[in-house]
């Protein structure tokens, strides 16, 4: 409501103060990005700026662009509009109506409602107070979400138009927008839509709106094609053109600087600045971009204005320093008037602007080498010069009264003027001297309360600087001997030496902070703050210049700052964090003279340097003082990942390399980091790298911890951090180690099972080997056997005494096979065959043709079991009649290769031999220790077969 | 009430157009739903959409009478269908009408996607919708091809409990409908 009451308050025409710039950076040149024509701008909570340009969408850090692409690379298509939501989603719009979105870092992902997207250009975002989200385009009106649909306000539903520039939720939470007729609000009124609207003859600048800024106040401002700003009320639809002649130009955007300023960002004139408290306009723009036109304007966290230009394409300022060059002789101080003129004391005379000039002016002929300028609150300014004392200039006149040596001013080397009331101190070369006024006449009159010189005086009587703090004590720094105090009681204090001892030399400038904390700084470019009623070093030095002086003071939001040459530095009392307003800032090159600003309750702060005049007007944003940090990128092997779904890691994923980015926009070039790997790193480790590589990473849980610094003080620097684990690797998971135990366990129950079967094994085919030998043996020495083999010799003998030669050697031969042949497991076919044919030999003499043995082998390269066929053929013999009736034959063959078949007719005996019952059955437990196969009795009424497994002879 | 007017705009249309326009018209085509439940899926289709569309205006009607839907899972189905939630009894037809957001032209042939902007009512409810639709113009037909979806509680369409694992919240709707060009007034 105060803009308003200012708003009618004033309506007086304001003037323009001239000159003063913003000092802007260009990143035309920031990274090999091709950027072209860039349409919008926003800086994320993460911290990141994104830009859509017509190329795509670009995320910049302070020093790279890096283009981002889509899920399905929709990349050179313009984007038209970004925004963020509280959840931090990033909407993007595109010229063609497609809606995208990015989780975090993610890619952006194409967002298609069920309706469809637009055919037409989305130029901005909004969310309600109900968090639903609304988009404007240009040509189709908006679009809202309501209960998981798409509602279109179009002409049709009472829209003016359907070409929408500009969509916002206000303070409430409530959409307007500005269109080609004027601001409409829009909503919903239960389930039917409603439009408001707005148009110049509410109070508009125009019908054609570009931009809208929601007020903090409730109502909004209004930036129109032409005619300028408009605050409209839009409970009582009032809209209140801001109260001056506007200087013209189209507004592109409105910015809010704090609750005082308003930017005002116009297409071809620049920008103005509408200050509520001073109310008056500055309009600034960038010198060499004066014929450059402003596409949009944005502002950062960091109290920087952003500008989107096609010449300059991107560019930043901060918003608290503006400047002027100057061309005057060495200025050694400044003081600001009622009227907003500037006075600047120079070596070589007073030099004074009005509010409305553009140039300085010396003031009056003298060329008086002025170092120090004070208004006291009656509006007289007191000018102290260097040998030439003190004088006076009464507000509105043009006469400089002279004090000097009548007055009691014995020395006229005045080097610092302050007061309070109608009393002033002066710090001189020739000590303190306390005096009071008095505007009776023309010319002020001075009486001296006290001079302190001599004894008397704080040390020395060379005083660089008085300072009077909020608890009335006057301070002096003084020349060689230290900070002097003189308390209100008349009590006189002196610091010496620093809290170590340290002696305290020259002090050129003393300061309280809001805080009620005494700085103050040496001529060596220390800084030192009271403390327990001593001074302290503090753990910053503002510059390395060894001739760096620093001078003191604070500003309106108690913070102290520190000017010296590298540029300004402000320090927030309450947690003590540094900001450096460097190079970045515009002070490259800033020469400031002593003590040589202006604080004027109400007013920017004013320095000057040798060749500029800076004006600080502090934020009354809420600022960030420390640098973002973001982890970026995460890489195994130099791969990139989606890390952000990635926790875990398998044991030979184990190099990681961490990509992070600071974020500092009041000047990137401060950044400093340092990182640590949790679970690996014992400590910090400061860097300026933004990425740190980890080969060989074991197996654990880990924590990447990385803080970004603009001033090396890490204590209250933001972090970001990465939790991951690396896996042990297969062999070390404590189930395989199970497995593997239980497996070796297996395997080797599996070894011993195995090899106390084949002792088994081999401990029968022993125990039926000695046993087949001996019943071999006995029946080869069976009496019946030999019997008949004598029976048979003997009829030989008598009838073919030549057959019975050969009968015994066959005999022989028989019984050395056996011999032989007992020990073995296995024996050739061949060998088994001929003892065989020894015994058929044998045989065939006893029963003459009656008994056939044939042999039907197409191989014989086999092995088989000894005694074997000679005990089937055996087991033939015994239980089968030969007779010249039914004669005895029988067949060997082979069958497959596999089996060799002993096959006779069955002619079974009728007086059945009496059976051991073990001849088949120690071949069939001797094969099978030898072989799986099965020895297989085929026995049928008139034949009977047997079949013994061929083995093959490597089994020998 | 709301349908009924509806209906009546899509009877009257041709004839509150003014002058010897031609419209696109189409008397047979297909609509059809299909309900995804976790206990049940039941599809069902009209080959009985009526529809209206003004090439010069952009403006369109969309009728189809609801006990026209065949194709239930059960004759039980169809009969609960039509008694108790879409009640069509005192809500015979469903109908949308609006006007295509898109400026194209309809006589030319083509292929377009248009998103048509328009009241759909169903079960005597309006609601505002914004349909995407595929429309292919050739030599004197155009054919409209949308799918769309229903959310039953848009338009008051109530579900017992009993039954609620049954039916879908949300109802797929597809339509695939042939016009032909005709004048206004025959």
């Amino acid at each position: 409501m105060r803009v308003v009451q200012l708003v009618i308050l004033s309506f007086v025409g304001l003037p323009i103060l001239y000159g003063q710039t913003l000092f802007f950076r260009t990143y035309e040149e920031a990274g090999s990005a091709n950027l072209d024509l860039p349409n919008c701008l926003i800086e994320r909570t993460n911290g990141f700026i994104y830009m859509g340009d017509e190329n795509g969408l670009w995320q910049f850090d302070g020093r790279q662009f890096q283009p981002i692409s889509t899920t399905d690379s929709l990349q050179d298509v313009a984007v038209s509009a970004l925004f963020e939501d509280s959840q931090q989603q990033l909407w993007i719009g595109y010229r063609n109506g497609a809606i995208y979105r990015s989780d975090g870092l993610l890619p952006p992902q194409a967002w298609e409602p069920e309706e469809g997207w637009p055919a037409a250009a989305i130029t901005g975002f909004a969310v309600d107070f109900e968090g639903r989200l609304w988009w404007a385009t240009y040509g189709e009106g908006v679009y809202g979400l309501k209960d998981g649909h798409v509602y279109q306000f179009g002409i049709d539903d009472g829209l003016p138009s359907e070409d929408i520039y500009t969509i916002v939720a206000d303070q409430q939470g409530r959409i307007l927008i500005g269109s080609d007729n004027g601001v409409c609000l829009i909503g919903w009124s239960g389930d039917d839509k409603f439009i408001r609207h707005f148009t110049k003859n509410d109070g508009l600048p125009d019908d054609i709106i570009y931009s809208l800024l929601p007020s903090p106040s409730g109502g909004c401002w209004v930036g129109g094609y032409e005619g300028g700003v408009s605050y409209l009320d839009i409970e009582h639809g009032i809209a209140s053109p801001l109260p001056l002649e506007w200087p013209g130009g189209t507004i592109v955007d409105l910015l809010l600087c704090g609750s005082d300023d308003l930017w005002v960002a116009t297409e071809t004139e620049g920008i103005y600045r509408w200050n509520n408290q001073r109310q008056t306009w500055k309009k600034s723009s960038h010198e060499d971009w004066q014929s450059g036109s402003i596409h949009a304007a944005y502002q950062d966290s960091e109290a920087n204005i952003w500008v989107l230009s096609r010449e300059q394409i991107i560019s930043s300022a901060n918003t608290q320093f503006t400047f002027l060059p100057l061309s005057l002789p060495t200025p050694q101080s400044v003081a600001l008037d009622d009227d907003d003129g500037l006075w600047i004391g120079t070596e070589a005379g007073l030099y004074f602007r009005g509010p409305d000039r553009q140039s300085f002016e010396q003031f009056s002929a003298a060329k008086l080498n002025i170092i120090s300028l004070y208004f006291d609150p009656n509006g007289v300014l007191w000018i102290g010069t260097f040998g030439e004392g003190l004088f006076a200039l009464r507000p509105g006149t043009d006469e400089l009264f002279h004090y000097g040596e009548q007055d009691g001013l014995n020395n006229g080397n005045i080097l610092s003027i302050t007061g309070k009331d109608d009393q002033l101190w002066l710090a001189t070369l020739g000590g303190v001297y306390q005096l009071s006024y008095h505007l009776t006449n023309d010319r002020p009159s001075l009486r001296q309360l006290r001079h302190l010189e001599g004894e008397d005086a704080p040390g020395t009587e060379f005083i660089y600087c008085a300072y009077i703090d909020s608890q009335n004590r006057v301070w002096f720094g003084t020349d060689g001997e230290g900070i002097s105090m003189l308390s209100p009681a008349g009590e006189h204090l002196t610091y010496s030496a620093r809290k170590n001892g340290t002696p305290i030399r020259s002090v050129y400038s003393i300061a309280e902070d809001g805080h009620g904390r005494i700085w103050a700084s040496t001529e060596s470019g220390d800084i030192l703050y009271l403390e327990n009623e001593q001074f302290a070093l503090a753990n910053f030095r503002p510059s390395n210049r060894k001739d760096a002086f620093v001078s003191l003071l604070n500003d309106e939001q108690g913070n102290l700052l520190l000017i010296h040459p590298n540029g300004i530095d402000r320090l927030d009392p309450e947690h003590l964090t540094i900001v450096h307003h460097h190079d970045a800032a515009g002070f490259n090159g800033f020469e400031p003279g002593l003590n040589a600003f202006s604080t004027t309750a109400g007013a920017a702060i004013h320095m000057v340097g040798l060749d500029r005049l800076v004006q600080y007007s502090p934020t009354t944003n809420t600022i960030r003082q420390h640098p973002k940090v973001v982890i970026d990128r995460v890489s195994v092997f130099l791969e990139p990942i989606v890390f952000q779904n990635t926790m875990h890691f398998g044991a030979k994923e184990n190099n990681l390399a961490f990509h992070y980015s600071g974020i500092w926009y009041t000047d990137p070039s401060l950044l400093t980091y340092r990182y640590q790997l949790e679970g690996f790193d014992r400590t910090w480790i400061n860097t300026g790298d933004q990425q740190v590589v980890y080969s060989n990473l074991p197996p654990g849980e880990y924590t990447f911890r990385v803080a970004a610094s603009a001033n090396e003080d890490f204590s209250q620097a933001i972090e970001d951090t990465y939790h991951f684990s690396i896996a042990l690797p297969l062999w070390q998971r404590t189930w395989f180690i199970l497995i593997a135990i239980a497996g070796f366990l297996g395997i080797a129950i599996l070894i011993l099972r195995q090899r106390e079967k084949r002792l088994k094994r081999e401990a029968s085919l022993k125990k039926e080997k000695v046993q087949s030998q001996y019943e071999a043996l006995k029946s080869q020495i069976n009496p019946h056997f030999l019997f008949n083999s004598f029976n048979t010799l003997a009829s030989l003998i008598e009838e073919k005494p030549s057959h019975a030669v050969s009968y015994i050697e066959k005999l022989a031969d028989f019984y050395r096979g056996i011999l032989q042949y007992r020990e073995r497991d296995l024996i050739a076919l061949e060998e088994e065959l001929s003892m065989i044919q020894d015994y058929a030999y044998l045989l065939q003499e006893r029963y003459g043709d009656n008994f056939q043995l044939q042999i039907d082998l197409e191989r014989r390269d086999y092995a088989i079991v000894p005694f074997s066929l000679q005990m089937l053929v055996e087991n033939a013999v015994k239980h089968n009649v030969i007779s010249r009736r039914q004669p005895l034959n029988i067949r060997i063959y082979t069958q497959d290769d596999l089996t060799i078949i002993v096959e006779n007719p069955k002619q079974l005996k009728m007086t059945k031999e009496r059976s051991t019952g073990f001849g088949i059955s120690s071949i069939r437990s001797r094969y099978a220790i030898l072989t799986d196969q099965p020895i297989w009795i085929d026995d049928q009424p008139n034949l009977f077969r047997i079949g013994l497994p061929l083995l093959k002879p490597k089994q020998l | 009430m709301l349908a009924r007017i509806a209906v009546i705009c899509i009877m009257l249309l041709p004839s509150v157009l003014p002058g010897q326009e031609t419209l696109w018209r189409c008397e047979g085509g297909v609509i059809a739903f299909t309900s995804d439940a976790p206990l049940e899926l039941i599809e069902a289709a009209s080959g009985e959409l009526q529809g209206v569309i003004n090439p010069e205006t952009g403006q369109f009607a969309f009728a189809v009478a609801i006990n026209t839907f065949v194709g239930f899972n059960s004759p039980l189905q169809q009969e609960h269908f039509n008694e108790n939630y879409l009640e069509s009894d005192r809500f015979p037809r469903a109908t949308f009408s609006g006007r295509i957001i898109e400026e194209v032209n309809l006589r030319e042939a083509g292929n377009y996607t248009i998103r048509a902007k328009g009241d759909l009512v169903i079960h005597g409810v309006e609601h505002e919708r914004i349909i995407k639709s595929q429309v292919t113009v050739e030599e004197g037909n155009l054919r409209v091809q949308a799918s769309f979806t229903v959310p039953l509680a848009d338009h008051d369409i109530r579900i017992p409990r009993i039954v609620y694992q049954k039916i879908a919240e949300e109802i797929l709707v597809e339509v695939n409908a042939s016009f032909r060009l005709m004048p206004s007034n025959s």
